[in-house]
């Protein structure tokens, strides 16, 4: 189990508050904020539009595994700090490790963004499933 | 010349037969997987370090980079990296923990 927290970097927030000339939402950048303020404006942050559903999530994973079968349980009622099953037949000969970082990578722009704070990994083949 | 970051961290992997990178200190961890992992660690009664990274951005990065994994806390059991508590719990559960702590502390 792992906690993200300190890579939220509150982009949307910060983009929100400056807009380019056009009034558009600036280009994504990534601006990381010192943990403690990241920290204190996590709660503003974390509850709302920036909320992930299962099915958004599911849909990362099968950009990486196209069969996975995908639980999601969320562990705090915030719909950020998850715990994700993945059942999918390219984890076949591969380590524990390595099973992860293909669901890590998988969900690396959720992770980025803040969307997903906390993820707990299950990964395993439909036949040990 | 290898980064100085880099050559900081070879050094810790090696120099602490359990080492976990996280967040806070054994007694406030500020995280509550750092929290997990310690009392994971705690009852194997081995002696074990953790380095605290939270305000170290540079050095998570690296050991991002290092380790092809890209959240914290980070485990290295006799220099070999071992992922988080996801991956210690189902290798406790087949008994695999014991023994490998064993050999790393030469019993």
């Amino acid at each position: 189990m792992v906690c993200l927290v300190d890579r939220v970097p509150l982009v949307r927030w910060v983009q929100s508050k400056t807009p380019n000339k056009q009034g558009k939402p600036a280009a994504s950048h990534h601006t990381e904020l010192p943990f403690s303020l990241a920290l204190r404006y996590s709660d503003r942050y974390e509850i709302g539009e920036t909320m992930i559903t299962p099915d958004v999530l599911t849909e990362y994973v099968r950009k990486v595994m196209p069969d996975a079968a995908v639980t999601v349980m969320d562990r705090t009622g915030t719909m950020n700090h998850l715990k994700v099953v993945v059942v999918s037949a390219a984890f076949a000969g591969k380590n524990l490790l390595d099973r992860h970082r293909l669901v890590y990578q998988a969900l690396d722009v959720p992770m980025k963004d803040g969307r997903i704070h906390a993820l707990e990994i299950t990964a395993q083949t439909t036949e040990e499933a | 010349m290898a980064d100085p970051i880099q050559e900081e961290i070879n050094k810790e992997v090696a120099a602490h037969k359990i080492l976990i990178y996280g967040k806070g200190t054994k007694q406030m961890p500020m995280c509550g997987f750092t929290r997990e992992t310690i009392q994971f660690f705690d009852k194997y009664g081995y002696p074990f370090e953790l380095i605290d990274v939270l305000s170290q951005p540079a050095k998570r990065e690296a050991l991002a980079k290092m380790t092809n994994w890209p959240t914290l806390p980070k485990v290295f059991i006799d220099g070999q990296f071992y992922g988080d508590t996801d991956i210690l719990d189902p290798m406790a559960a087949k008994g695999e923990i014991e023994p490998l702590l064993k050999k790393a502390f030469g019993k």
